[in-house]
């Protein structure tokens, strides 16, 4: 028994457990990111073996880059408008496969199935849809708003931007929603129940407080998701129309492999992993205060 | 039931079915045009069969200008070892991190947090450098295998921290503890089996995201016998005009395998909760 | 208890770190390597061109190289091309492909240190990677062509020109034709105002939006606004000239005749758009359909749209007809080697090296290295020892300006940005929300912002 106190003991439990997580983890993303760092201070172009040493030259002109501090606000918006959507919508659904609907399961793979196309090909598949099935609709029922492509309209390419974002990612955090609704004690329902609740006491009493880490976890992946998406903003309007819906991602990507001043771009993406960071933790921190312990 | 109760359930049913609608339509776009050639998806994208037939042509040609089975292969060993490892190590590592109150644990977790908001771009030419350049292990699957649990294990820790604090009592690993099982012993036994629906559900996210993943297989992997299906599906885009049917076709066939998955698992996630919910 | 554990777990973090920046330091160490390697193969790309014919035997037997195409329409051809090139000369060539961009794709190679043997890529890939790439000064084929078309830095040829583009107006001469009544020549409407009646006729005529406009960035910037730094004086130093003027400041579109002649057809184009309510809504694969199924007589882009020939192979490509004429810019195509292929001199051993020159070799003067090309991809080669004809029409009327002198050379020193930029720009104006004035100051702001 005196064993299982000692230091060393629990070290070598914790590194049991932790280490080969923390490992892969040091290893793949760390290590990189240190080095990732170095380069901000050098003015690489990302091809030459030469990496002249600029000192802090790179973060002077991230901070003069006015397209790059646009795309920032353009990101900010866009992320705020998406991540609400995605999480009303997506507890909205988890809610309704929950409540023991017919055919549930059908319903729950169906609302996934955006998931299952990856990345690029999604956005050209909306691309489409966006600027030919809807405008062929539009031009034939005489409705305005669909008689011209939405993407060949900066507003409204933000607004297609957000609703294909809206569409994939709400059954992604459904998934998350439902396991967490399903982990909520059935008897804990059964006896608010009893006690005369009404049904959505028993939802905001009972349900959503249990459910405090699942929406801390959707709220975590969507923030950190939509301020990082790049494939959807390549692939849906690359940017355009003329530039105006580059976002940050998009923004740094070009930067580095385009106009080739890799050692900004890498110092933009740092300046926006920071801010990402600052809002994402802060969201962390008070949701892991509101956090039910069982 | 009361009629109230009928009817509201009903009105659920169409709710939810006007919205599947919706989610689906594109997916059901890729399958029709799937079967068309190109001309027919680029002039009549919406209809169900084209001018030129219904054709089964493109999955035969996908099939075999991707190597499919090669791929497929590969995309299998590839997602099923990372998923497999992902779920082990983060598993664990959460429950460490849940249960010891150590500052490193807190560090640790903290900066894996911290790191899911790194966007790649900043990591994949250092990446690249470190693996390819100094160390030379590039065009391996283990390779992949391995940045694939880099890569995953934050988020990994992070759901299954939440569930651990929320859905697996305490005083269940107190008794077992008190019982004489070591921490392995109540960990593998006890809090494991505990953890079936969040298992399942980061099961399905995982393999989802390696299965799509294209950026980072494209870098690890160079040599065509070890693309995975994303890899090959690429041969299929131009840089000024893509082959349509074929690329629908190359993205059906590569959601089939995941679809599966997703299904076979997503009545383990019941299963496993209603497992879960007697003990609780 | 605590303290010393998170001073463990420090411990181990800074190891971590420490890894870290061991690897940051690796590729330091490394620099000098790269020119090393250079001078290195310098030396042997002199003295081995003669001997080349005979190296293919001695060093091919079991040799390897690995080939990166860019161009997926070929793919095929590529991998056909391998298996016959091995039964040949028992050289293995791994073609592998990208459809990414290609300078990309290669800073993710270079930086992992695993770059192809052969590489076919863009223009301005050449400069970036420069330091990489063997010199090719040295080989039989730079007089055949190889001097004009592939790319000379400080004295040195560093690329080997795979294939002859031009950009310019194509053509559907039986969707013309049927309207007209009369055999459609592209010189009969060589003049804009020619030009102008024979759209005037055709809409007329029922077709009522003959042209068809991409919306793309790369097509508008690189290829229709490229045309401003292509035509000035058909040379080189014309174009680098005047791109020098706009970096500076000294040239003011707005002022600038070939500026205007050029927006002045872009109007006339852009009224007779098919995508005209919604212009940036077009599709290039719609528009492609669109010039094959005659439904427009003309699309603005180049000799690389293949996929026309499934209903058609009455068409051409034509240059732009233009107001001022100044360097027969009506007559003359724009054309110039669009894609190159370069070999690596840092990774490859002096053996791939040797048999990738080799290949480079097969390609011009090997009868089935000349058939791949001209065949099989239906590219016009750059060498003039090939005297094969491409069938394909694009291809074969391009190369028909080409062969009767009538090519304007085609500036492709644009810097990367300048088709997200420029383009952008350009979108603009096409979609309506700016002016030409505007549009001018801000491709002005572009240029002068360059180094």
């Amino acid at each position: 028994m005196k064993r299982k106190h000692s230091f060393w003991y629990k070290t070598g439990t914790f590194l049991g457990f932790a280490g080969p997580a923390v490992f892969c983890f040091i290893m793949v993303l760390m290590v990189p990111f240190v080095y990732g760092l170095y380069l901000t201070f050098t003015g690489w172009n990302g091809i030459s073996a030469d990496k002249a040493f600029v000192g802090f030259g790179n973060y002077v002109t991230t901070f003069q880059d006015a397209d790059f501090w646009r795309s920032v606000l353009l990101t900010l918006i866009y992320s705020a408008i998406s991540v609400i959507l995605i999480n009303v919508l997506a507890f909205l659904l988890a809610y309704l496969v929950t409540s023991g609907v017919k055919g549930q399961n059908f319903f729950r793979a169906g609302f996934f199935t955006p998931n299952l196309i990856g990345g690029l090909i999604l956005g050209y598949i909306w691309q489409f849809i966006f600027s030919r099935a809807l405008v062929s609709v539009g031009t034939k029922l005489q409705i305005g708003i669909f008689s011209t492509s939405w993407l060949s309209d900066p507003d409204k390419a933000l607004f297609a931007l957000i609703i294909v974002t809206v569409w994939q990612y709400s059954g992604f955090m459904m998934l998350i929603y439902i396991a967490g609704l399903m982990s909520v004690p059935k008897d804990l329902l059964e006896a608010a129940r009893i006690d005369g609740c009404r049904q959505w006491q028993c939802t905001r009493f009972v349900t959503l407080p249990l459910m405090v880490s699942s929406f801390v976890v959707c709220l975590f992946l969507s923030i950190t998701r939509c301020f990082m998406a790049y494939d959807l903003n390549l692939s849906l309007t690359d940017g355009g129309p003329f530039n105006s819906t580059v976002m940050a991602a998009m923004h740094v990507y070009m930067k580095a492999f385009t106009t080739k001043d890799y050692g900004v771009g890498q110092t933009e993406a740092v300046i926006l992993f920071v801010i990402c960071v600052a809002i994402s933790i802060s969201q962390v921190m008070i949701g892991k205060k509101k956090e039910v312990s069982m | 039931m009361t009629e109230r109760k009928r009817n509201s359930g009903i009105l659920k049913t169409l709710l939810l079915s006007v919205i599947l609608l919706l989610y689906i339509f594109p997916f059901f776009l890729v399958l029709i045009n799937a079967f068309k050639t190109k001309i027919d998806v680029i002039k009549k994208p919406l209809s169900l069969i084209g001018e030129h037939g219904f054709i089964l042509s493109n999955f035969v040609q996908a099939v075999e200008k991707m190597d499919f089975f090669k791929a497929l292969g590969n995309s299998l060993f590839i997602t099923g070892c990372s998923v497999i490892l992902i779920i082990f190590v983060s598993a664990m590592a959460a429950y460490i991190f849940a249960r010891t109150d150590w500052m490193a644990g807190k560090i640790l977790f903290a900066l894996m947090i911290a790191s899911m908001a790194i966007p790649f771009q900043v990591l994949m030419i250092p990446l690249v450098s470190i693996y390819g350049g100094t160390l030379n292990m590039l065009n391996h699957r283990t390779t992949l295998i391995f940045m694939h649990i880099g890569f995953s294990v934050s988020m990994g820790i992070f759901l299954f921290h939440g569930a651990i604090k929320s859905t697996v009592p305490m005083e269940l690993e107190e008794s077992a503890n008190i019982d004489g099982c070591g921490r392995y012993k109540t960990f593998f036994l006890i809090v494991l089996p505990l953890l079936k629906p969040m298992i399942a559900t980061l099961v399905i996210i995982d393999a989802l995201n390696l299965w799509n993943d294209y950026l980072l297989p494209s870098l690890v992997l160079g040599k065509k016998e070890l693309y995975t299906l994303p890899i090959a599906a690429r041969a299929f885009y131009g840089t000024f005009s893509s082959d349509l049917g074929l690329m629908m076709a190359a993205l059906v066939l590569t959601i089939i395998p995941i679809l599966v998955l997703y299904l076979f698992l997503q009545k383990y996630i019941i299963e496993g909760v209603v497992a879960g919910a007697v003990k609780g | 208890m605590k303290k010393l554990a998170a001073i463990g777990l420090a411990l181990i973090m800074t190891a971590g770190l420490c890894i870290g920046c061991g690897s940051k330091e690796a590729p330091q160490a490394s620099d000098p390597a790269p020119e090393a390697a250079v001078k290195d193969t310098e030396k042997p790309a002199g003295d081995d061109a003669a001997t080349n014919a005979d190296a293919k035997d001695a060093s091919g037997q079991d040799t390897k190289i690995t080939l990166l195409n860019t161009k997926s329409e070929l793919q095929t051809q590529f991998e056909e091309m391998a298996k016959k090139y091995q039964e040949q000369t028992g050289v293995t060539v791994e073609v592998n492909f990208t459809s990414d961009v290609v300078g990309t794709h290669l800073a993710g190679k270079y930086a992992a240190a695993d770059p192809y043997t052969i590489m076919l890529v863009d223009h301005p890939d050449v400069y970036d990677f420069r330091e990489y790439l063997a010199d090719l000064s040295g080989e039989d084929w730079i007089k055949d062509g190889g001097d004009t078309y592939g790319i000379t830095i400080d004295g040195k040829v560093y690329s080997f020109p795979f294939t002859v583009e031009a950009v310019g107006l194509i053509y559907n001469a039986d969707a013309i034709e049927k309207i007209t009544g009369e055999t459609f020549k592209p010189g009969d409407y060589a003049s804009i105002d020619q030009f102008e009646g024979l759209l005037k006729k055709l809409a007329d005529g029922g077709m009522e939006t003959p042209v068809a406009v991409n919306k793309d960035d790369w097509s508008l910037a690189n290829h229709f606004f490229g045309q401003l730094y292509d035509q000035q004086g058909n040379s080189a130093d014309g174009s680098i000239a005047f791109v020098d003027s706009l970096k500076s400041g000294e040239t003011k579109l707005m002022d600038n005749a070939r500026f205007n002649s050029l927006m002045d057809s872009f109007d006339l184009l852009k009224k007779y758009n098919i995508n005209g309510s919604d212009p940036l809504s077009a599709d290039y694969d719609l528009n492609n359909s669109y010039l094959a199924e005659g439904q427009v007589a003309f699309w603005f882009n180049g000799s690389w749209a293949t996929d026309i020939y499934e209903y058609t192979e009455n068409i051409g490509i034509m240059p732009l007809p233009q107001k001022d004429t100044t360097d027969d810019v009506n007559t003359k195509l724009v054309s110039g080697a669009s894609k190159e292929f370069v070999i690596d001199a840092k990774y490859a051993s002096p053996e791939q090296q040797q048999a990738a020159k080799d290949f480079l070799n097969w390609l011009v003067y090997d009868e089935a290295g000349q058939t791949f090309m001209v065949d099989e991809c239906s590219i016009i080669p750059a060498f003039s020892n090939i005297e094969k004809k491409v069938s394909a029409p694009l291809s074969a009327s391009a190369q028909e300006y080409i062969n009767a002198g009538q090519s304007m050379y085609w500036y492709q020193e644009i810097p990367g940005d300048h088709g997200t930029q420029a383009g952008a720009s350009l979108q603009k104006y096409l979609g309506g929300n700016s002016k030409r004035d505007e549009l001018a100051s801000e491709i002005e702001t572009y240029w002068q912002a360059q180094k």
